[in-house]
C-alpha cells in the first residue's frame, strides 16, 4: 500500500489538445506527500497550468493516470474531486457580494446524515444549515484576514483583498489539495512579498497539500518544499530548492533558476574538465572526452590578483548591487558573470578559480541534430517538412549522379535513391537562423534559449520539428526565424543496404 | 452666440419634424371628427368608442398574445443558442454566428414568404402556434445578438470556478452564468418584444384569416374604408405606454448608478 504516503500521484501523463499536434505535456511522473507545498515552475507555455487544470479536472489528460489517494480520478468531473483552485484573476462572481462568494461551495456541499426512519436507521445528503455554513465562513474570512468584509460587493475590492476573498473561497470548503495558478501575478511586489509569507504561513497552519504554478523562480525557491521544473512540456528537474539550486540537472534549469555562466566543456584525466581554455578540476565522474554542459554559478567564482587564479580575465564591466559588486570578465572569447563583495576597478586584468565542488558538470542533452528522412526523386532530402538540398553522392564513395538522375557509382552500378530513408545529422552550430523570414523555405519559433559563455543555444520549432541551433547572436524568446543549410552541412547515412536501391 | 442659437435650433426642428405625425394624431385624438384636420370641439368619445371597439379590442389583445409568447420562446431558445455556441468550438461558433447575422440583413418579407411557402407545402394549417414560430425565427437572432457580448464580457474562468466549488455544470449555469448574463437576456426579450408587437410583414403572412393583430387589423378596414378614428385614440395610448417606458428605464438605470456611486463612496 505505497500509494497511502501520496495524496497525488501522476502516472505517464501527456496531453494534447484537440486540433494541435504537439503534445503541451509530455511524460509527466510526479508524486506529492500529503500536506507538501509543491510549487511548479517553468516559463510560460511549459505546461504548467495544462498540467494543473489537469489535475482540477478541467481538462483531461489525453493519456495517463491521475491517481488520488491511489484512486483514479482522470476522468472525474471537477466538482467531484476534492481539490479547489485560486484562480489567477481570481475569477470571483460578480453578482455575489463576499459572503455569497465564499459560502457558495458549501451551498453545493451535501454530507451524509444518518436519520432513524420507521425504526430503520437511513443515510440521508442533506445540504449544511445556515449556521454551520455562517460559521465557516466567518472562519475562514478570519484566516484572511477580511473579517469586516461579508457584505462587501466584489468590484469595490482592491486586487489584494479580492485575491484574499478567492483563497478564503477556496479554502472553506476544507479541499485535499489546494491549487494555486500564479496567484499573485496580479499583485504589486511589495503586496507580492507579503502575501508569500502569509500563504506560506497559513499552508503551515491549514495543513493542506499546495500545488503552486509560478513562473517566478524567487517565488518558487522562498514558498517551496519541492520545485517542479518544467520546460517544453517536459519535467526537467524534481527536488527541494536547494538541491535544485546547487545541483541543476541540466543547463536549462541552471539558466532558469537564478544567475548563472554555462559553458560547453571536455572531459580531460583526473577529475578535470576544459572550459575557457583551461583545466579545472571538478568532483564529478564522467567518461573521457565527453562533451558536457559546466555551470559555474556567479557567487562562486573567486576572483584574485592577475597570475593567482586558474585563468585570467579582463573586467568589462562591473555594477553594484546591494551587498556585493556584479563582474562581467572576458575570458578570451567568454563571458564570466562574477559575484564579489570585494571592488575590483574596470578594465583591470585579473584572475579567477572555482572551487571542484562548484563546478557543476552534466550531461548535454543534444550534440547534433538528428533526423528521420527520405530522399526525394530529385534527389533532395525531405526532413522538417521540407526538401533541402543535399549531397547524395556521400551516401557512396567517389559515385556521382548520371543523367538519368540515379546515382552511379565506380563500378558503373545505378541506384535509385527516390523515397530511400536515411538519418539526416546537422551540427548546432550549421544551423543558420536568418532575419529575413519570408526569403527562407523553412521558418521556426524560438522556444527557449540558454547563454553558453560565448554563445547562445536556441531551442526552434517548427511544424514538424525542432532545431538546435548554437549561434552568436542575439534573439528573444518567441521570435520567428527563417532556417537555412547549408548542403554541405546535411550528412546523411543510409537506414537500410544501398544494394536495396540497385537499378 | 448666432452659431449656438443655429446649432440648437437644428436639433430642435428635427426633433418637431419627427413628433409631429405622431403629436397630430394625438391632438385630434381629442375630437370626434372623421378625418384629421377638422376639430369639431374636444371630447373624449373616440376613447370611448375604442374601448366599445370590439374587434380593435381583440386585435389589440392579439398582438401582446403573440408578442409575449413568442418573446419569451425566442428568449429561452436564443440565450441557450449563445450559452451552447460560447462554450463549442471554434468553428461551429464561427458558423452559428454567421447563419444568426443573416435573418437580421436578410429582407423580411422573404422570410415571411419563404415560411409560408414551406407551411403550405407541408400542408400545415396556418394556426396561432405557426404565426408565433414566425415570429420566433424573427427575433431570435436579436436575443442571441444581445446576450453574446454579455457571455464574451464575462471571466471565463467562473464557469470553471463553480464547477470547482462543486457546482454541477447545469447549477454552475442557473447560479453563476446566467445572472452574469442577466442584462443581456432582458434587453433580448424586450427587443423581441418591441419587434413582435409591431410586426406587419410576417403576421399577414402566417396568420388565420379571422386572426388579427393591430396591424393587420388597421391595414384590413384601411383598403376599404378611411381610418377609423377610434385608431387614433390606439395611436395616443401606445405612445403613451412608450413614453412611460422609456422614463421608468431611465430612472431605473440613474438609481443604479447612483446605489453604485454609494458604494465606491463607502470605500
Amino acid at each position: 500500500m505505497e500509494n497511502q504516503d501520496y495524496i497525488i500521484e501522476l502516472k505517464n501523463v501527456r496531453k494534447k489538445f484537440d486540433d494541435a499536434t504537439d503534445y503541451v505535456v509530455e511524460e509527466f511522473n510526479l508524486k506529492i506527500k500529503k500536506g507538501e507545498f509543491v510549487t511548479f515552475l517553468g516559463p510560460s507555455g511549459c505546461g504548467k497550468t495544462t498540467t494543473l487544470r489537469m489535475i482540477a479536472g478541467f481538462d483531461t489528460p489525453t493519456e495517463g493516470q491521475i491517481l488520488l489517494k491511489g484512486v483514479d480520478i482522470s476522468s472525474l468531473p471537477p466538482y467531484k474531486r476534492p481539490i479547489n483552485t485560486v484562480f489567477q484573476k481570481y475569477a470571483l462572481f460578480p453578482t455575489m457580494n463576499v459572503y455569497e462568494n465564499i459560502a457558495f461551495g458549501l451551498k453545493m456541499k451535501k454530507v451524509p446524515v444518518t436519520v432513524t426512519k420507521n425504526g430503520k436507521e437511513v443515510t440521508k445528503m442533506v445540504h449544511l444549515s445556515k449556521d454551520v455554513i455562517q460559521k465557516k465562513v466567518k472562519k475562514a474570512l478570519e484566516i484572511v484576514d477580511m473579517e469586516d468584509f461579508e457584505s462587501r460587493n466584489i468590484q469595490t475590492l482592491s486586487g489584494g483583498q479580492q485575491q484574499r476573498v478567492a483563497i478564503a473561497r477556496a479554502i472553506v470548503n476544507e479541499p485535499e489539495i489546494l491549487l494555486l495558478d500564479e496567484p499573485l501575478g496580479a499583485l504589486d511586489l511589495k503586496m507580492r512579498k507579503e502575501m508569500q509569507l502569509e500563504l506560506k504561513a497559513m499552508h503551515k497552519k491549514l495543513g493542506i497539500t499546495f500545488i503552486y504554478v509560478t513562473h517566478d523562480q524567487e517565488e518558487a525557491l522562498t514558498m517551496s518544499d519541492t520545485i517542479v521544473v518544467m520546460s517544453d512540456g517536459f519535467i526537467q528537474q524534481v527536488g527541494k530548492p536547494k538541491e535544485i539550486y546547487d545541483e541543476p540537472a541540466n543547463a536549462f534549469v541552471a539558466d532558469f533558476i537564478g544567475e548563472s555562466n554555462i559553458y560547453t566543456g571536455t572531459i580531460f584525466p583526473d577529475h578535470k574538465v576544459k572550459i575557457l581554455n583551461k583545466l579545472f578540476e571538478m568532483v564529478d565522474t564522467f567518461p573521457l572526452h565527453q562533451k558536457v554542459d559546466v555551470v559555474i554559478r556567479p557567487e562562486d567564482v573567486i576572483i584574485k590578483e592577475q597570475d593567482q587564479g586558474t585563468v585570467n580575465g579582463k573586467i568589462v564591466s562591473k555594477i553594484f548591487k546591494g551587498i556585493h559588486y556584479q563582474y562581467v570578465i572576458m575570458v578570451g572569447k567568454n563571458e564570466v558573470t562574477a559575484q564579489s563583495t570585494e571592488s575590483w576597478p574596470v578594465d583591470s586584468t585579473v584572475s579567477i578559480s572555482v572551487l571542484p565542488n562548484n563546478i557543476h558538470v552534466m550531461k548535454r542533452n543534444i550534440e547534433v541534430n538528428i533526423y528521420d528522412g527520405y530522399i526525394t526523386k530529385n534527389n533532395k532530402v525531405c526532413f522538417a517538412d521540407f526538401d533541402w538540398e543535399c549531397d547524395v553522392t556521400t551516401l557512396a564513395k567517389n559515385s556521382h549522379i548520371n543523367e538519368e538522375g540515379y546515382l552511379q557509382t565506380e563500378d558503373g552500378a545505378e541506384y535509385d535513391l527516390s523515397d530511400c530513408e536515411v538519418k539526416v545529422y546537422v551540427d548546432l552550430d550549421k544551423v543558420i537562423m536568418d532575419d529575413k523570414v519570408d526569403e527562407c523555405d523553412v521558418k521556426g519559433q524560438i522556444i527557449q534559449l540558454v547563454y553558453k559563455g560565448d554563445h547562445y543555444q536556441y531551442l526552434v520549432r517548427n511544424e514538424s520539428d525542432d532545431f538546435i541551433v548554437d549561434s552568436e547572436w542575439t534573439w528573444n524568446e518567441g521570435d520567428i526565424v527563417g532556417i537555412r543549410i547549408n548542403p554541405e552541412n546535411i550528412k546523411l547515412k543510409l537506414k537500410g543496404d544501398l544494394k536495396q536501391y540497385a537499378v | 452666440m448666432v452659431k449656438k442659437v443655429l446649432a440648437k435650433s437644428y436639433v430642435y426642428i428635427i426633433l418637431f419634424l419627427m413628433y409631429l405625425p405622431v403629436f397630430l394624431l394625438i391632438v385630434f385624438s381629442f375630437t370626434d371628427s372623421d378625418s384629421v384636420g377638422i376639430w369639431n370641439g374636444f371630447t373624449f368619445k373616440l376613447y370611448g368608442d375604442l374601448f366599445q371597439n370590439k374587434e380593435l379590442m381583440q386585435a389589440v389583445l392579439n398582438t401582446l398574445l403573440v408578442a409575449f409568447v413568442s418573446a419569451i420562446i425566442s428568449t429561452i431558445i436564443g440565450t441557450l443558442g449563445a450559452i451552447g455556441a460560447y462554450y463549442s468550438r471554434k468553428r461551429a461558433r464561427k458558423f452559428l454566428e454567421g447563419i444568426t447575422q443573416l435573418p437580421i440583413v436578410n429582407a423580411e418579407i422573404v422570410m415571411a414568404l419563404s415560411l409560408a411557402v414551406l407551411f403550405v407545402a407541408l400542408s400545415i394549417p396556418f394556426t396561432f402556434f405557426i404565426l408565433v414560430v414566425g415570429h420566433v425565427v424573427l427575433t431570435v437572432a436579436f436575443v442571441y445578438l444581445s446576450v453574446k457580448p454579455r457571455l464574451v464580457q464575462m471571466d471565463p474562468n467562473i464557469y470553471e470556478a463553480a464547477l470547482d466549488l462543486g457546482a454541477t455544470p447545469r447549477n454552475a449555469l442557473y447560479r453563476v452564468v446566467i445572472p452574469e448574463i442577466l442584462p443581456g437576456i432582458i434587453s433580448g426579450f424586450m427587443l423581441s418584444l418591441t419587434l413582435s408587437l409591431d410586426d406587419f410583414v410576417i403576421t399577414q403572412y402566417l396568420k388565420e384569416p379571422s386572426f388579427e393583430t393591430i396591424s393587420t387589423y388597421i391595414q384590413k378596414i384601411l383598403a376599404k374604408h378611411p381610418v377609423p378614428p377610434e385608431v387614433r385614440a390606439l395611436t395616443t395610448f401606445i405612445f403613451l405606454i412608450a413614453v412611460i417606458v422609456v422614463i421608468v428605464n431611465n430612472l431605473t438605470a440613474k438609481k443604479k448608478q447612483k446605489s453604485f456611486k454609494m458604494q465606491e463612496g463607502s470605500k
